[in-house]
């Protein structure tokens, strides 16, 4: 069980860093023109992290998995 | 009968049919979002907002690191870790309270334009308004799981009101992933 909850405690960090870097390149990005195809892309990857990982979008797709312990 | 009471193997399949309508809802709330989006390039193009950059990117910040938090909260409580989910679900409630006055409290009053001052200011203060307003609902919402939670009622094998407000809170995330490109990065800055 505290294998498992460190597991997931860990992917949680590893997509906020990936979200932290992504935000970090958008502003880069943005104050130095803010080129719209790139913007769009960062944007696309940072939701489909969020609803991916965050809001497990797989348990409404797949309604087997997920289930609660 | 609430859902503490009712059998494991009942309570999963309301748990799928939960899920779905959850879901649903929030595939509905998007279209309003979408449609603020789709306003904002059609009204402005490839202008934006003069607005405080700096302060863009701080409450960008505070919601993302909400985000983390609120997935740390929903995490804890699928493995029965009662005292993480307490804690975490604070400080995204802290961090939401924080999001809406760096939204609301500051940049609203110091935004060099008001809501009927041309195109800028009525998609500026609408993609915001209606933001900060699932903001609002979303804290509300965690404030009533956070005193369920200090009460007890949730379980590692049922807590679907504490998925559903994370999934919310998520979604309120993604909103702001899309709005603040579009409000503060994209384009060239026009004065208000």
């Amino acid at each position: 069980m505290d294998e498992k909850k460190r597991k997931a405690f860990r992917q949680g960090i590893l997509v906020f860093a990936g979200l932290a870097v992504l935000t970090g390149l958008e502003y880069v990005v943005g104050i130095n023109g803010g080129w719209l195809p790139a913007m769009v892309v960062l944007a696309l990857i940072k939701a489909a992290l969020v609803v991916w990982y965050y809001m497990h979008i797989i348990r409404v797709l797949n309604p087997g998995s997920g289930d609660h312990e | 009968m609430s859902m503490e009471s009712i059998p494991l193997r009942e309570f999963r399949y309301r748990l799928g049919t939960n899920r779905l309508g959850l879901w649903l809802f929030i595939l509905s709330d998007s279209f309003i979002f979408g449609a603020l989006l789709i306003t904002r390039f059609y009204l402005l193009g490839g202008q934006r907002p003069e607005l405080n950059q700096f302060l863009g990117l701080v409450v960008t910040s505070v919601l993302l690191t909400s985000s983390f938090f609120m997935n740390r909260a929903e995490t804890a409580m699928a493995h029965g870790d009662r005292k993480t989910f307490l804690r975490s679900i604070l400080v995204t409630i802290v961090m939401g309270i924080g999001f809406l006055l760096g939204v609301v409290g500051v940049e609203w009053q110091i935004a060099p334009f008001g809501p009927g001052d041309g195109a800028e200011g009525a998609v500026f203060y609408m993609m915001t308004g209606m933001h900060a307003f699932h903001v609002l609902t979303g804290v509300i919402l965690l404030l009533v799981v956070f005193n369920n939670g200090r009460r007890g009622r949730y379980s590692a094998e049922r807590h679907w009101a504490v998925e559903a407000a994370a999934v919310y809170w998520h979604f309120v995330d993604v909103v702001w992933v899309f709005f603040y490109p579009a409000l503060y990065l994209i384009g060239t800055a026009v004065g208000g």
